[in-house]
């Protein structure tokens, strides 16, 4: 039967189960790209071993924008293909098939901290989910950037519970405020991570900070647990967003610095009088408690909370966005700001003022 | 939202609410596969069932019965014979609820963290959960140790089932894929599609993927086998200008195989995922819309509209916080499948 003038609209988008039966114009696809108002673009989210398919649709909706960044930085991919051409090409993932418990290659292969940057920069400027206390990865099907998740049952739950146990609203509601502004902090600090260089020549791959992030929550959730000693919990290194602050209590020796890497674990949550949040965080020897805020200061030490929560705090350092392993968690000496560097001798934290030119 | 080129502008259409609706936020809703028997489990630690009469364009909810937790509960699923419901959640423990001869509920599992997610799966004839001590585990009711434990890499935030294909969303974007007839292993494990954390799942009814939703207004589609990658995408949606919404819930229409998506916007939407278009924008209602469900035969989807913590317990006002369940009787212009060609009926 031949087929009518129409084109196939299946056809274009590779998905047209009819094949030669179709009664429809089976045209190639660079002649007629399907008009796509909503600009639905047929993405491949996985990603493929050499073999690169960006479809930057313009996209005013933004229905299926994916590979952003690599359309963005190479527009000869753009132009190079177009719809897959779902009976002509065999795409033969074999050399992707993965093991169980390895996760799947991500698209945007992190190769160019220039483009992570863009895409981070982009992100953390348009897209500004409601939802504050969320875990982000710039990289679609590529693990976080910041992790620390914690989802809206969670929070509830925890709220119902301090309400049980007889805590003020009050309570409940400056607990969740300093979550919500160590999360905030620790975007913030992703977003000054990913910045240009800075002046003392750090580049992103020196900062493995970024994964520090996982701390806060344990960290805001140490509040309703047992915060008292805070020297001994809090050994969990906080967000880089206030450098001067940091610089301060590097000059006090940090709010219960000085730990050697204690190896201590969140487990999972536990409502009750057990640990919370299964959060791993680096512990630092020049770890600071500090938060992004002095009254989160304030609120620790209010806090007496019937609940011991004995939280324990891995010294994990998830580095997922580079695979720096060095030069984390040993104590630095001052003098590293005046001396020559070599490679895995860069400080994680800002120099103190005083080096600062 | 009529931009999106849904073929109505958003309207309201006759709202049905369901009588005696539960006294705090709902965290569920599931209808029975057999009969309309509509079961909500709320933050007031209540299962409820009501039984759901739709004559002619009218519907009437009478309620029927209900259990109580000790604390908040999270999750439901009927059991297919459409004659006990499970429940779980905060108390850590799931109930086996044989409604329809009126026995009490049995315990019949334990987490050592609040359950999230359970399903029923018929085929094995066990019971699966997911819970936020980072364990999956798979009762056999008439055992009191679990058939099976699977760890999962973090908490179960989210989890659909369409034998054999089960997701499991957990938090920091992973995403869990098993083939049920080998259950023990994972089929294969992956990091979102989206940049957020995950929201909500549910599996295509032919099992060749699974949509994903997350917090951040979008939806990703996802197809297990790679050679089906292409048509992987992601949408917006569930935004208002600068506003980003979460997707709260995913459900599939039984018999269109288009989906319904309902957000923290307190909008529901149905879509075509096939042809890439928004069939439905639904009017906005007042408060978010934490759960959706539709009945055996899509002909009812009802969803809740309550707080749901999206803006922490600042905005949680007992005293004049309002919760609905609502029953809306999609037609079929909503949620027919859409061919993108001239002619229609090819589908």
């Amino acid at each position: 039967m031949p087929p009518r003038k129409e084109i196939c609209r299946n056809f274009q988008r590779g998905s047209c189960h009819y094949g030669d039966r179709c009664k429809f114009l089976h045209a190639a696809p660079l002649q007629s790209k399907p008009n796509n108002p909503f600009g639905f673009g047929v993405q491949n989210g996985n990603s493929f071993q050499g073999l690169n398919q960006q479809q930057q649709m313009p996209n005013p909706f933004g229905f299926g924008s994916q590979n952003n960044t690599q359309s963005r930085g190479s527009s000869d991919y753009a132009s190079k293909t177009t719809q897959p051409k779902l009976f002509e090409n065999k795409w033969t993932r074999s050399d992707n098939k993965q093991n169980a418990d390895q996760p799947q290659v991500a698209d945007h292969k992190c190769n160019d901290p220039e483009l992570c940057k863009r895409v981070i920069m982009d992100d953390l400027k348009s897209e500004n989910p409601q939802w504050v206390l969320s875990c982000y990865g710039h990289c679609r099907y590529g693990h976080c950037d910041i992790t620390g998740d914690i989802s809206y049952e969670e929070l509830r739950a925890v709220a119902y519970d301090d309400a049980k146990s007889a805590k003020s609203l009050q309570f409940i509601i400056e607990r969740e405020r300093s979550l919500v502004n160590s999360k905030i902090a620790e975007f913030k600090s992703l977003e000054q991570r990913t910045h240009p260089v800075s002046s003392f020549g750090f580049t992103s791959s020196s900062f493995p900070s970024v994964n520090i992030s996982s701390s806060t929550p344990a960290l805001g959730f140490s509040q309703f647990g047992q915060p008292q000693n805070a020297g001994s919990r809090t050994a969990t290194a906080y967000t880089f967003g206030q450098p001067s602050q940091f610089s301060n209590n590097q000059a006090f020796g940090g709010f219960g610095s000085q730990l050697p890497q204690t190896s201590v674990q969140t487990t999972a949550f536990q409502f009750g009088p057990t640990n919370f949040g299964n959060v791993e965080t680096t512990a630092r020897s020049n770890a600071f408690s500090t938060f992004g805020s002095p009254s989160i200061l304030g609120n620790v030490s209010n806090i007496q909370s019937p609940v011991a929560a004995a939280i324990e705090i891995t010294p994990s350092i998830s580095l997922q966005l580079n695979d720096l392993t060095s030069g984390v968690g040993k104590n630095v000496d001052e003098g590293i700001w005046t001396k020559l560097w070599k490679a895995g001798e860069v400080p994680e934290e800002a120099p103190p003022d005083i080096y600062i030119h | 939202m009529s931009a999106f080129g849904a073929s109505n502008t958003a309207n309201t259409p006759p709202k049905f609410e369901v009588a005696q609706p539960p006294s705090d936020g709902v965290s569920s809703l599931c209808f029975s596969p057999k009969a309309n028997y509509l079961v909500a489990t709320s933050w007031d630690n209540q299962v409820r069932c009501w039984e759901v009469m739709a004559s002619g364009g009218n519907v009437n909810t009478v309620p029927k019965a209900s259990i109580s937790h000790e604390q908040p509960v999270l999750c439901s699923a009927w059991k297919d014979d459409g004659t006990t419901v499970f429940s779980g959640g905060c108390d850590k423990q799931v109930k086996m609820w044989p409604l329809l001869s009126g026995s009490q509920p049995v315990t019949v599992a334990m987490h050592d963290a609040p359950i999230k997610e359970l399903a029923w799966i018929p085929e094995m004839n066990l019971l699966v959960t997911g819970s936020w001590d980072k364990t999956l585990r798979y009762w056999d009711l008439r055992q009191q140790n679990p058939a099976f434990v699977q760890q999962l890499p973090d908490r179960c935030y989210a989890l659909t089932l369409r034998h054999p294909l089960m997701v499991v969303g957990t938090a920091d974007r992973n995403l869990v894929v098993f083939n049920l007839q080998n259950p023990q292993t994972e089929f294969k494990r992956l990091v979102s599609p989206l940049k957020y954390q995950t929201r909500c799942l549910a599996a295509f009814p032919d099992q060749q993927g699974f949509l994903v939703g997350s917090i951040e207004g979008r939806v990703g589609v996802h197809h297990i086998d790679d050679s089906q990658s292409s048509k992987n995408f992601t949408f917006k949606c569930h935004r208002d200008g600068n506003d980003i919404y979460a997707v709260n819930s995913l459900n599939f229409h039984p018999i269109h195989h288009t989906f319904a998506t309902a957000g923290s916007d307190g909008a529901f939407n149905f879509w075509d995922k096939d042809s890439k278009q928004r069939l439905k924008a639904m009017a906005r209602c007042s408060n978010p819309i934490p759960c959706s469900t539709f009945n055996n035969d899509g002909s009812i989807f009802a969803y809740a509209v309550c707080y749901d913590w999206s803006k922490g317990a600042e905005n949680h006002n007992p005293s004049t916080a309002k919760t609905s369940i609502y029953l809306h009787l999609p037609q079929e212009a909503e949620v027919k499948a859409k061919p993108r060609a001239a002619t229609s009926g090819r589908k």
